[in-house]
């Protein structure tokens, strides 16, 4: 009978220590999510410490607009509080709150194309060639400047999918929540979005369709 | 552009460091053979430096705001749309316990409902508009029953054109409204009845003032009966009577007659 306790005890000793920050992590934002969902003020406010900066970020890099985006900020966490009694998996919560700024922003890009008519040289991505080395060829704002560019010219699905993989690192199970797709799909929709990006990374300034192709 | 090779390990997540650790040692373990494959994770670790940098260009961005400013900034008004829609949201919210025909009759739900419930939604608009359609049938336009009263009786803008004034003449009511019409005259209603004495008490009073002449509205003559014309409805209460034309009092098929006061 002993042996078998220890198992669990072996197991979490001999895992490795960023397996073991990111199990803490996940215990402490199911607890979080819990504690919220209970209505505890304590949980509400801290939820909001935690996410609200990472969230803005996303609602920044999807609408580049400050304004919309501050406005999308503050719905999404309207939202957020509004609804979290309907979060069904408190692991996914992060995932969760991402999906809702998502089609927050979604909402507020349709508001912002009805009220402004894109010129064509504000979807324009001029960026040095990346293939040679972009670190070396870009720095600093050039390179983030660039690199904002080239995410403008992807769908917005796109735009969601890469940022949260890639500027959020979040894992695939959590942008599968937020998204609303497979986990499965969500490897694929990384993949094709990465190409996408290097498309235009590396290529001259037009405009990538859904497909990753260039229109 | 270099394409991506087939590969059975997930280099993104070993990039981003998801692989459980036997994984992780026999991908790096693949790439260190593969070509494709270690310049694919290169290419990863180059964009994951490029977002970083970028993340941290980003510090200079506005900070995010408070949770305090985050209260504030919701208790804040809204525009009056958005308020709109909030009012809609609290009148069939749960506090009203209309949550359930929320669910079944709100408008949304008509719209992509089912077919009986845009059914009784289109018979009841057109009940509504049958309904409004008869009451404005059943208003009087110019010429009223003996029964009706003179706070009812008030004479359309189209009969004092008929009358044949000229622009600039007003039309007034004995209860006070008025009317613009044509020229220099003015017009009052006297709205008489045959069998009030107290309409016509008002329709006196209300011609007492000035001198007045009763035209009769032609097109709407089609009363012949004689004795009508030879009531003293409104018969001017001065003397001095400006048009020989228009001194006798006449009446339209119901009784109402046109009492015309020529400005000095």
């Amino acid at each position: 009978m002993g042996h078998i306790r220890l198992v669990p005890v072996l197991s979490t000793v001999l895992l490795d220590p960023r397996e073991l920050a990111q199990r803490a992590e996940g215990a402490a934002i199911r607890s979080l999510a819990e504690r919220a969902q209970a209505g505890d003020a304590a949980a509400v406010r801290e939820m909001y410490d935690r996410f609200a900066p990472p969230v803005m970020r996303f609602v920044r890099d999807m609408l580049r607009d400050p304004h919309s985006a501050a406005d999308a900020h503050q719905d999404t966490f309207i939202r957020v509080f509004q609804r979290i009694g309907s979060l069904e998996d408190p692991d996914r919560l992060v995932g969760w709150i991402f999906g809702i700024a998502r089609r927050v922003c979604l909402e507020h890009k349709r508001k912002l194309l009805r009220g402004k008519v894109l010129e064509p040289a504000d979807r324009g991505v001029e960026v040095a060639d990346l293939g040679a080395g972009p670190e070396a060829e870009l720095s600093g704002a050039e390179s983030a400047a660039a690199l904002d560019r080239a995410i403008d010219a992807l769908s917005p699905d796109r735009q969601a999918i890469l940022l949260l993989r890639c500027d959020h690192l979040l894992p695939y199970e959590e942008i599968a929540t937020a998204m609303g797709f497979s986990v499965a799909k969500v490897k694929v929709e990384v993949h094709r979005a990465r190409l996408a990006l290097r498309k235009v990374l590396d290529g001259p300034p037009e405009r990538v369709d859904d497909d990753g192709g260039v229109a | 552009m270099r394409p991506t090779a087939p590969c059975r390990f997930d280099l993104d997540a070993l990039s981003q460091g998801e692989l459980d650790e036997a994984t992780s040692v026999d991908a790096r373990l693949h790439v260190a053979v593969c070509a494709a494959c270690r310049a694919e994770l290169e290419q990863l670790t180059v964009e994951r430096r490029l977002f970083a940098s970028r993340a941290r260009a980003r510090d200079a961005e506005p900070p995010v705001p408070s949770f305090e400013a985050f209260l504030v900034h919701r208790a804040r008004p809204r525009p009056m749309k958005e308020r709109a829609t909030r009012w809609l949201r609290a009148l069939s919210s749960e506090s009203l316990s209309l949550r359930s025909f929320r669910a079944s009759w709100s408008l949304r739900a008509i719209l992509r409902g089912s077919p009986m419930q845009v059914l009784v939604a289109s018979a009841a608009a057109v009940v509504l508009l049958v309904g409004v359609s008869r009451q404005n049938q059943s208003k009087p336009t110019g010429a009223r029953t003996p029964d009706q009263g003179v706070e009812s009786a008030a004479p359309p803008t189209h009969d004092v054109e008929r009358a044949g004034l000229p622009r600039g003449s007003s039309v007034s009511t004995p209860n006070g409204s008025s009317f613009q019409g044509a020229g220099n005259k003015s017009v009052v209603w006297a709205a008489s009845v045959r069998s009030s004495s107290t309409l016509l008490a008002s329709s006196s009073d209300a011609c007492a003032p000035e001198e007045t002449v009763c035209l009769e509205e032609a097109a709407e003559a089609r009363c012949s009966d004689a004795s009508v014309a030879s009531r003293p409805e409104c018969v001017p209460s001065s003397a001095n009577m400006s048009s020989s034309s228009s001194s006798e009092p006449l009446a339209d098929d119901c009784g109402a007659s046109l009492c015309v006061s020529e400005s000095l």
